[in-house]
């Protein structure tokens, strides 16, 4: 694959983004940091505008005179950079929150609680199959002592306080879990710079 | 310690300059993109239940792609977006992409999918086999809004052709018009669906998630409210596997085995020398 200007352009801007952590702060970090900033609120301006122009100014040609209320809704939350005006732009602020809301309230107890609590009624002993039910127990019990590590009514002692006890390690496994999926997206933004850099400069397929 | 006293290797390691450690990570990554190590995939559970709801779905039925994601998470996701799309395409599936995230990039991350790889949508017609709506704002509120109707929430793709003048979305007017759900997300995203989609009109849904959100995710999948689960880069490692075509997901794994194994080998040894460093002096 010939060498062309976009890779040129690339690997300039990505060593200058990664001259920060294996170098120190430096005049060509905060070039390629501006350019990548500049880049990014010039993709969400267009992105906004085209929206706009597609999905309210066309409906509002036609007649469709509804769109003139999120119009006009729109440019008001830009009232909070007023100190006199910024009580205009709560109008907006209070319909998105209430919307929200009301939204996220819908289905979430169905999602959040009862199918996770659900999915916690396991048979501890499935007949010819110790994996799962080895996999069963770990689940049952990491949830029930999970839950009694934040069990604060009462002082945590014998069986409340083992109990307790082995809930925090299980949270802590959990955790464990977690950051090795975070490693695993950390590098798979560096590979995700590394690979093309190393394919334009020929050294990867 | 006072000045001049020299330091034992474990006091050394564990003031080590980051940058140090960060110049041995990036060139410990080149090693496998450059040299392929070969390392085996095992597809997991969650993978392989998304390929049966994507096996399970009838020719011409209706997908909704949702690209979730900035173009920043195409290192991680590209490889699933990609690998499924060319598995609905294969299934004649017919496919309606759109980005409910954050950012308003489903369109790059897009033309992203079709620069890696051109063949997903070969013998395949704009408009009649999958049409790209593009960016939606809004987030749930917007997810939930097209749930109700999606031509009342888009008016044209991402072109501006009217969608009543597009031959894919005929006769498709809310979230009950669509059999498959795939969303991408680094998020929230799949727990929209589930809400506003799946639990009102029942579609099947399944997500590629980064690699954060991949416990939540779990959990979520183990509760059957969504029929499978892409597990960040792996997922799509995996996908790429079991639809026969290894793709550019498959060349970062190798880079993932050995990172992930230096970072084991770091934590290792800083734990011991914090206990050599403990027990050693006799402080308690």
């Amino acid at each position: 694959m010939a060498f062309q200007i976009a890779d040129a352009i690339m690997i300039v801007t990505v060593c200058g983004i990664f001259s920060l952590p294996l170098y120190k702060e430096n005049p060509y970090y905060r070039f390629a940091e501006h350019v990548f900033l500049a880049s990014m609120l010039g993709n969400y301006f267009v992105g906004a505008y085209k929206y706009l122009m597609t999905n309210v100014a066309n409906p509002l040609m036609r007649g469709e005179i509804a769109y003139l209320i999120p119009l006009i809704l729109g440019p008001l939350l830009y009232a909070s950079i007023s100190k006199k005006y910024s009580w205009i732009s709560r109008i907006s602020f209070s319909l998105i929150v209430g919307l929200a809301t009301g939204l996220s309230i819908r289905g979430g107890a169905t999602v959040n609680i009862i199918a996770n609590v659900r999915s916690t009624f396991l048979a501890l002993f499935v007949a010819g199959d110790l994996l799962t039910s080895l996999n069963n127990i770990i689940v049952v019990v990491g949830v029930v002592t999970g839950v009694a590590y934040f069990f604060m009514t009462f002082k945590q002692e014998g069986i409340t306080g083992i109990g307790s006890k082995i809930g925090r390690y299980m949270i802590m496994l959990a955790l464990g879990a977690l950051f090795g999926n975070t490693i695993m997206t950390r590098f798979a933004y560096l590979g995700g710079r590394l690979l093309p850099i190393l394919q334009a400069i020929g050294l990867a397929k | 310690m006072n000045a001049g006293e020299k330091k034992s290797i474990w006091e050394r390691f564990e003031t080590i300059d980051p940058r140090i450690v960060r110049w041995f990570v990036v060139i410990l990554l080149c090693v496998p993109l450059v040299v392929p190590l070969g390392i085996p995939i095992r597809i997991s559970e969650p993978t392989r239940a998304v390929y049966e709801a994507v096996e399970s779905l009838p020719e011409g039925s209706i997908a909704w792609f949702d690209i979730g994601i900035d173009l920043g998470g195409i290192a991680e996701q590209g490889g699933s977006a990609i690998a499924m799309f060319r598995h609905l395409m294969r299934n004649n599936i017919k496919a309606i992409i759109v980005g409910t995230g954050q950012t308003p990039d489903c369109h790059l991350v897009w033309g992203y999918m079709l620069e890696q790889a051109p063949d997903i949508i070969r013998d395949k017609i704009y408009g009649e086999d999958y049409v790209l709506l593009g960016p939606v704002p809004g987030q749930e509120l917007s997810v939930a809004a097209l749930a109700a109707s999606i031509v009342g929430t888009v008016d044209a793709d991402f072109y501006g052709t009217p969608l009543d003048e597009i031959p894919i979305m005929e006769g498709i007017s809310d979230g009950a018009d669509i059999d498959f759900v795939w969303v991408a997300t680094a998020g929230e995203h799949h727990n929209w669906y589930i809400r506003h989609w799946g639990e009102v009109y029942g579609n099947v849904i399944t997500v590629a998630m980064t690699g954060p959100g991949v416990g939540d995710a779990v959990a979520v999948w183990q509760a059957g409210l969504i029929a499978g689960l892409q597990a960040s880069q792996r997922g799509a490692a995996e996908y790429e596997l079991i639809t026969g075509k290894p793709g550019v997901a498959i060349k970062y794994m190798d880079m993932q085995s050995t990172g992930q194994g230096f970072i084991l080998l770091v934590m290792i040894l800083g734990n011991l020398g914090y206990v050599i460093r403990k027990y050693g002096s006799g402080e308690k």
